[in-house]
């Protein structure tokens, strides 16, 4: 058997095997403090391993599978650490039915957490990154894990935060605090680097949060920091759409998003400038009062 | 045998469907629980759907219970076939549909 190791993720337990120096390496690095002993259940079984045959070694690739199975073409080996990310992003994504999922950074603060759902490219990431070198505790950058038991909590995952090209050198740059994993050029995205999860984040994994806001980011260049209420019937309807098993989960599902957005305040959000939209959002922790019972806020037609 | 000829077409929710809303929001939700689609409703179709939760009704008598009052989006349905054009919209998201039955 190759060399691993086995590590908890949020409420998830991966093991790890590869004869591939970097991959070990860096999953320990990306997850310092998350090694645990051979756990009784593994949830993800990934192995990462050159393929057989010339392109082993020669401009050599690396593939990913998932008990065995290879869900995606191989990748320059230079990226395999990226690949173990984004291969761990599929499994949870593709194989999860305990929470509903949605593509979404979560933070907290002050016991109020914001989900914040947004394509790629709108700067949820950089965004993310940012508040948890400012105070805020990371519970994702890419996955907001939703109890299915009518809580309103997320369940935190304190992933590495993957950025992309400019991002890891303004986010490095401002806050040197930050750790990083090595930058893996000419990806898919880009440049990535993945920022590792600050210590308390870690530490407080197993602290679930309630939703109290969702917040629908968007980087444009020169834009003024504005955040304006969006309605929450929209807000409902796009989390859906940004949900990897709403239909799987069906009427659970839409009965978990109907209380998240019940019991938040919804926001479209349009920044350029990161001091600015620090600033903003610590005011709005300060503010956002939660709403009280969910009876309080719904109209039945 | 009922003579379902002589009964006229009427609106009802499409089974499954349940509406949300919000008192401060004009629009609504329609969520199918049997094939999980999912719908803004703006206004004013979500008020339609309120009187047609009451129970099924035909266009005309849909129309005849459009208040003024309840805003600029209903001042804006100004006849029946304007009110049947809205209603097929819903009708091709399959929100709604017409069938031959009597009111409860």
């Amino acid at each position: 058997m190759n060399p691993h190791l086995n590590l908890k993720v949020g409420p998830f337990t991966v093991q790890v095997s590869s004869n591939i120096a970097v991959v070990l390496d860096g999953a320990r690095l990306l997850y310092s403090d998350r090694e645990i002993a051979p756990p009784d259940f593994v949830d993800f079984h990934i192995s990462m391993a050159r393929p057989s045959g010339l392109r082993g070694w020669w401009r050599p690739q690396v593939n990913f599978r998932l008990d065995g199975h290879a869900p995606f073409k191989p990748l320059p080996l230079s990226q395999a650490l990226p690949m173990f990310e984004w291969g761990l992003n599929w499994c949870i994504t593709s194989h999860c039915l305990d929470y509903l999922i949605i593509h979404a950074a979560v933070v907290e603060k002050n016991g109020q957490a914001l989900v914040m759902p947004a394509p790629p490219g709108s700067g949820k990431s950089t965004l993310c990154a940012a508040l948890v070198c400012n105070g805020w505790r990371l519970l994702s950058d890419e996955l907001a894990l939703l109890k299915l038991d009518g809580s309103g909590e997320v369940v935190p995952l304190a992933r590495p935060v993957c950025l992309k090209n400019e991002s890891v050198s303004l986010i490095s740059g401002r806050f040197p605090q930050a750790q990083f994993g090595p930058v893996c050029n000419d990806t898919i995205k880009g440049d990535v680097a993945h920022m590792l999860a600050p210590a308390d984040s870690v530490f407080r994994v197993e602290e679930a949060a309630k939703v109290q806001g969702v917040i629908f980011p968007r980087y444009i260049k020169g834009a003024e920091t504005q955040l304006w209420l969006r309605s929450r019937a929209y807000t409902l309807l796009e989390l859906a759409k940004q949900s990897f098993n709403f239909h799987v989960l069906g009427e659970q599902a839409y009965q978990v998003l109907r209380g998240v957005v019940d019991q938040s305040q919804c926001y479209d959000f349009h920044y350029s400038d990161l001091e600015q939209a620090l600033q903003l959002f610590d005011e709005l922790v300060d503010e956002v009062e939660p709403l009280t019972g969910q009876g309080d806020s719904q109209y039945v037609l | 045998m009922p003579d379902i000829g002589a009964a006229a077409a009427r609106w009802r929710l499409v089974e499954g469907v349940v509406l949300d809303g919000w008192p401060d929001e004009p629009e609504a939700v329609a969520y199918n629980r049997l094939s999980g689609d999912l719908h803004v409703i703006p206004p004013p179709q979500c008020l339609f759907l309120k009187h047609i939760q009451q129970g099924p009704l035909t266009t005309e008598e849909l129309f005849a219970r459009l208040d003024v009052s309840d805003g600029e989006a209903v001042r804006s349905i100004v006849s029946v076939a304007g009110l049947e054009s809205r209603l097929a919209q819903l009708a091709v998201l399959g929100v709604v549909a017409q069938s031959h039955c009597a009111r409860d």
